[in-house]
């Protein structure tokens, strides 16, 4: 046999053998998304050969994975470097800027990508990927459908195909392309994702609830699938349906069709609200409290929508810690709340309406303090939903049972009081 | 002059290099390989040409095989065997570091405690801290049947196999099966995917092989795959074919199918379990799957008695400490006194006075100041164990997460 063709040749260079073990299990790490072991062994590797493309193009993935996003940059501009306009560094760099929130950028890498070679799907889906994060569902379906003229199996492009389906409400045309990526592979986590999600949007929430469980028990780690799993069973609940409903309508509208229809539904509430007596005031009068209703509805719905599968055994080990706190603190409040404000009606008393209005209160601050990301944001929302429903409380209290001055001096130490965890 | 009063020298002046020498050639004389080596490590900074400095890690190497039992002193590895493989090129060599670097340090400085004779480990269960519950169900599932193989012989069950151990890293899996060798007075021998993984078509076959064989003729042995998931990993996520023909020797090693296994323990550690190809877990495989959960607070007392040992420190409240460092693994809590440390040595060097001993406050402070790295494992562990629990394989999370089940 011949050296050359030899599985064992006289010589083995240690260095080698050890390069391509550790290539092996870099290998395995990436595809298990396992970043930073991955990025461990790769530095092994890049020890012996600092500029070995394929480990650098693997590193920037690692470190995009890891949310390193200016590191997985500067090996990028360093690849460029080494190898020149490749597609896959632009589609890279694409992928970064929309990380990053740049989606200009993002646009115009994804076309050098394109336009360095037409040919590859990958990068037409990395337009699409653009126009999804524009919200341009049309512009995603015809990028993808070019994407799978050239590679009628691409995994990814009708994987991001049916979710474009989706959202221009043709829930029927996005379970068919679900159908089709799980045909390709029954194993695919995504597939049975997308259908769930097309499933849950037509109303059978039987089958979104089936397709999210087997989806997370091929894998476990999928956000959207476990996302999707919570949806379809907060949406076991009539008013949570609606909200949903309205959020799939909302989705369904371009961005400038949207921001009309919430102006003009409160100017339309405004003249309402002006209309006074007779039937007509009664009717209007009826509109706007269901209007002001709604809306609030939308900002409690998540929350009470947790409340209800903490309510049962089978579902509460589902939420993280997260969705605990707002389904106590945003559900609980706004159940109490409605309950409060509702003995209004046997009881007369006017405890009902200030305690009622301040658990409703409570509530929507909560929702704001449980979703927001930014530390001071969370901090003020947090003392708005605790401080003001408890000063309102004690400042009735006060003022029908202790007497005014108790009243305003707690109302003043409690202002101070919250002043004081602000500065900190 | 005595050990303790060279490290209050060396400490002293850490840029001695004689001293250093000094210190070093008792450390290693009084078997305190941990303590040599930093010694060590500090004269490769000062004075890494120096022949004696050379002669001294040489010593070290040495010392470390012999009482590891094995003939590499980088790695605790088994020696390279054996006929079979002699005509193959040479291995490549195993890494320095851990696969995770420094997460499973502290089994490492653990093991260093041990004293062992011909690779039998002297490290019992009564050197690991906690973990009380893994330990008995090892008892009776494990150590019984090895102690006693003829009566499990009469009713046709056999001594040896395979055990998964799987936990958050650094929570000493490792320190574990080789205790449990220690207890059955059993071989150890511990094997690295680099000793296994090789670039050449069936090399890596070959290597498992000659290992599995190495095993019987030594048995009892007790045979360790760290991160076993590299050479077992799910072959659905296998790209290439060449894993694939290693994955399917490894199960047929495990079978027993050229030879049989009797006496011989098999034991594969992971952090990710469900990266296991499930043909692993069938009958007569890996069939025994234990949690090494991080330490409970007994656990991370006695590993912090460990950790401070030759310290200069003051009275230490482990309790207080070992309750606030609820969830940190053994290397977590090692990064916590190391912390401590610097902290006490950074105020040395800026106020030029001698570094106060380590208090309980400074190290609260420390443990305040780390964070357990465990956290995210539960993360990923909690999606696995309420969505892909089957057969119950996962029931001790979720009984370690408080969830029913």
């Amino acid at each position: 046999m011949n050296d050359w063709i030899s599985s064992e040749p006289a010589h083995q260079p240690a260095e080698a053998s050890r390069s391509q073990a550790a290539w092996r299990r870099t290998e395995q790490l990436l595809a298990q998304g396992r970043w930073d072991e991955a990025r461990a062994w790769i530095a092994k590797v890049l020890a012996a050969d600092p500029d070995d493309a394929l480990q650098l193009l693997a590193l920037a993935e690692c470190e995009f994975g890891l949310e390193n996003y200016e590191e997985a940059r500067r090996i990028l501009s360093r690849l460029k470097g080494l190898i020149g306009p490749e597609a896959i560094l632009y589609r890279l760099e694409s992928r970064l800027d929309l990380a990053q929130g740049k989606p200009r950028d993002a646009q115009r890498s994804a076309l050098a990508a394109v336009s360095a070679d037409p040919a590859d799907a990958d990068n037409h889906v990395a337009l699409a990927r653009c126009a999804c994060a524009r919200q341009d569902w049309e512009a995603m379906e015809s990028h993808l459908r070019h994407a799978l003229s050239l590679e009628g199996e691409h995994a990814e492009a009708l994987h991001l195909l049916s979710i474009a389906q989706n959202f221009q409400g043709r829930t029927d045309d996005a379970q068919e392309t679900a159908h089709k990526l799980i045909g390709l592979d029954p194993e695919s986590s995504t597939g049975h994702s997308v259908l769930g999600w097309a499933s849950l949007h037509a109303g059978d929430r039987a089958t979104a609830e089936n397709e999210f469980r087997e989806s997370l028990r091929i894998d476990p780690t999928s956000p959207g699938a476990r996302a999707g799993l919570l949806e379809s069973l907060r949406a076991r609940n009539l008013p949570y349906r609606a909200y949903l409903g309205w959020n799939r309508f909302m989705n369904g509208l371009s961005g400038s069709t949207r921001n009309a229809l919430v102006f003009g539904l409160l100017i339309g509430m405004n003249l309402l609200s002006r209309v006074r007596g007779g039937m007509l005031g009664a009717l209007a009068s009826a509109a706007v409290f269901l209007y002001f209703a709604f809306v609030m509805w939308t900002w409690v719905a998540p929350g009470v929508g947790n409340l209800f599968l903490l309510a049962s055994g089978t579902t509460r080990r589902l939420l993280r810690q997260e969705e605990t706190l707002s389904a106590i603190f945003v559900g609980g409040a706004f159940l109490a709340g409605f309950l409060v404000s509702a003995s209004v009606l046997m009881t007369g008393s006017a405890f009902s309406v200030y305690g009622g209005g301040a658990l409703l209160f409570s509530a929507i601050a909560s929702s704001l303090w449980i979703g927001n990301e930014h530390p001071t944001g969370k901090w003020v929302y947090a003392a708005a939903a605790f401080g003001v429903p408890l000063t309102m409380l004690a400042t009735l209290l006060g003022f029908t049972t202790w007497g005014r001055h108790f009243s305003m001096a707690f109302l003043v130490l409690t202002i101070a009081g919250s002043f004081r965890v602000l500065r900190r | 002059m005595d050990l303790d009063s060279l490290r209050e020298a060396a400490r002293l002046s850490p840029d001695n290099v004689p001293l250093l020498k000094l210190l070093a050639r008792a450390e290693l004389e009084a078997f305190n390989l941990e303590n040599a080596r930093r010694a060590l490590e500090s004269l490769l900074d000062l004075a890494p040409d120096d022949s004696m400095v050379t002669a001294l890690k040489s010593d070290l190497d040495n010392l470390r095989a012999l009482l590891s039992g094995t003939a590499q002193p980088s790695t605790s590895a088994p020696a390279a065997p054996r006929s079979e493989i002699s005509s193959a090129p040479a291995r490549p060599i195993a890494p320095e570091t851990p696969e995770t670097p420094g997460l499973d340090d502290i089994d490492a400085m653990l093991a260093d405690v041990e004293r062992s004779q011909g690779g039998r480990p002297r490290v019992t269960f009564a050197d690991v801290g906690g973990l009380d519950e893994v330990k008995q169900d090892i008892q009776s599932r494990i150590l019984h049947p090895l102690k006693n193989p003829e009566m499990y012989r009469q009713y046709g069950r056999q001594a040896g196999g395979g055990i998964l151990l799987y936990g958050p890293p650094g929570c000493g899996k490792s320190l574990l099966a080789r205790a449990i060798a220690g207890e059955i007075d059993a071989r150890w021998m511990e094997v690295g995917i680099h000793e296994i993984l090789d670039m050449w078509v069936g090399n890596s076959e070959k290597n498992l092989h000659a290992l599995f064989e190495e095993a019987r003729a030594k048995a009892p042995t007790v045979l360790y795959f760290d991160e076993i998931d590299a050479l077992a990993a799910d072959r659905q996520d296998m790209r290439r074919t060449a894993g694939r023909t290693t994955i399917n020797q490894f199960l047929s090693e495990l079978d027993g199918s050229t030879a049989s296994n009797e006496g011989v323990l098999v034991f594969g550690a992971t952090n990710s379990p469900w990266h296991l190809d499930p043909a692993f877990r069938r009958p007569g495989r890996f069939d025994r799957i234990l949690f090494a959960p991080p330490p409970d607070a007994a656990g991370r007392e006695a590993i912090l008695t460990i950790l401070l040992r030759n310290r200069p420190q003051e009275a230490i409240d482990l309790k207080k400490l070992a309750k606030k460092s609820e969830g940190f693994s053994g290397a977590d809590l090692k990064a916590a006194v190391e912390g401590a440390c610097d902290t006490l040595l950074s105020e040395a060097v800026r106020t030029g006075k001698a570094p106060p001993a380590l208090s309980t406050s400074v190290l609260l402070d420390a443990v305040g100041r780390t964070k357990a790295s465990t956290r995210g494992w539960f993360e990923t562990a909690r999606n696995y164990a309420l969505h892909a629990n089957h057969d119950g394989q996962y029931d001790a999370i979720l009984s370690h997460l408080g969830i029913k089940p």
